[in-house]
């Protein structure tokens, strides 16, 4: 929670209402190692605990999820990635105004399930 | 058993999954249940080995993913890499318990298809069945033959490669040695040689694209005279 409300104003700034929402129920979850946000151009906005470079390879991920999308003319043009080994788990989805990765390691509790509550 | 028995059992088992692809060695076999073509299934399949591609240099920060998937509005996709090739399974977008219950699956049935490729030994070209596989030229898939390994700016270049597998061509389990740049400055390193090489061309011979992707767009010709592969990033498309 301290973690959101350490970002909120900067988050206010590209992000509307529902969004910030869901991103403090996902910085709540005792299992987040760290998050990120960037714009639509890729550019990060704020992130905490997330690399540079995890942040550029979820963003170029989400990315080839569109190109994937497109193959199959899907009309839902907001994929989710997740990326997953044993209990690590790395998930990344667009918002409406920018991208959001999110760290988890799931290794102490069960998984929750976050792309039913985007 | 043979793989596509196995990718059969992944069906039978797992109610929910609608298709079942395996892409080894560089040798695509589909389960027919797939509601999609094959032309989007190579699509699908080889972005996502460029996904697995992305991971690997995540690995250098500890990551070391074995399994991606992707969600849209009514299906996911879920991918998971064997030995020289990749797994995937298509299937609606599912509750968390069908999830769970389909990784779990998913990691069973891949080392079955692991065994049942072992067994079967080389893929026979008869198995890249039926309705499953387009004219060569246009999957795009590396042959048996030893193909030069890429190196884009950043990797390590004196790293030993196995030429003759998908494994090596992406990179798995190959150790990064020297300094790692970034991904971005790696893509966009990428975009910049593209660029640069466009230029040359055009500069020097004006070369005249014959050919026509999918979208419809003229693929250019590399100086050996073979196909250029369309990339895409943040948005931008690029030829290399």
């Amino acid at each position: 929670m301290r973690l959101f409300k350490k970002h909120t104003d900067a988050l206010s700034s590209v992000l509307d209402g529902e969004e910030i929402k869901k991103i403090k129920n996902a910085v709540a979850d005792d299992a987040v190692r760290g998050w990120s946000v960037f714009d639509a151009d890729g550019i990060e906005v704020i992130s905490e605990g997330v690399s540079e470079t995890v942040t550029a390879v979820c963003s170029n991920a989400i990315d080839l999820a569109s190109r994937i999308g497109a193959e199959l003319n899907e009309t839902d043009t907001s994929p989710s990635i997740t990326f997953l080994k044993g209990s690590r788990e790395m998930h990344a989805e667009t918002l409406t105004a920018a991208n959001l990765i999110i760290l988890r390691d799931n290794s102490g509790g069960g998984r929750k399930e976050m792309r039913h509550g985007r | 058993m043979a793989v596509k028995d196995t990718l059969d059992k992944i069906t039978q088992r797992h109610s929910d999954v609608i298709g079942a692809m395996v892409l080894h060695n560089g040798s695509v076999q589909h389960n027919l249940e797939s509601p999609y073509d094959v032309l989007e299934i190579d699509a699908i399949l080889e972005t996502f080995t460029e996904i697995f591609e992305q991971t690997e240099i995540l690995a250098d920060e500890g990551y070391d993913f074995g399994e991606v998937m992707i969600d849209f509005a009514n299906h996911s996709f879920i991918v998971r890499t064997i030995e020289n090739g990749l797994l995937a399974v298509l299937a609606p977008q599912m509750q968390r318990g069908q999830l769970v219950k389909l990784h779990v699956g998913l990691g069973i049935f891949g080392k079955a298809v692991q065994k049942a490729i072992e067994e079967e030994g080389a893929t026979p070209a008869s198995d890249i069945v039926e309705q499953t596989a387009p004219p060569v030229e246009e999957q795009e898939v590396p042959t048996s033959e030893p193909q030069p390994v890429e190196i884009a700016a950043g990797d390590d270049e004196d790293a030993p490669a196995d030429e003759s597998t998908l494994s090596s061509m992406l990179g798995f389990g190959k150790k990064r040695r020297g300094n790692f740049r970034g991904t971005k400055e790696l893509l966009a390193s990428r975009v910049a040689a593209a660029e640069a090489e466009a230029q040359a061309e055009d500069a020097v011979s004006e070369p005249t694209p014959k050919e026509v992707d999918a979208q419809g767009d003229e693929i250019p010709l590399r100086p050996d005279g073979t196909p250029m592969k369309k990339k895409f990033y943040r948005g931008s498309v690029y030829w290399e």
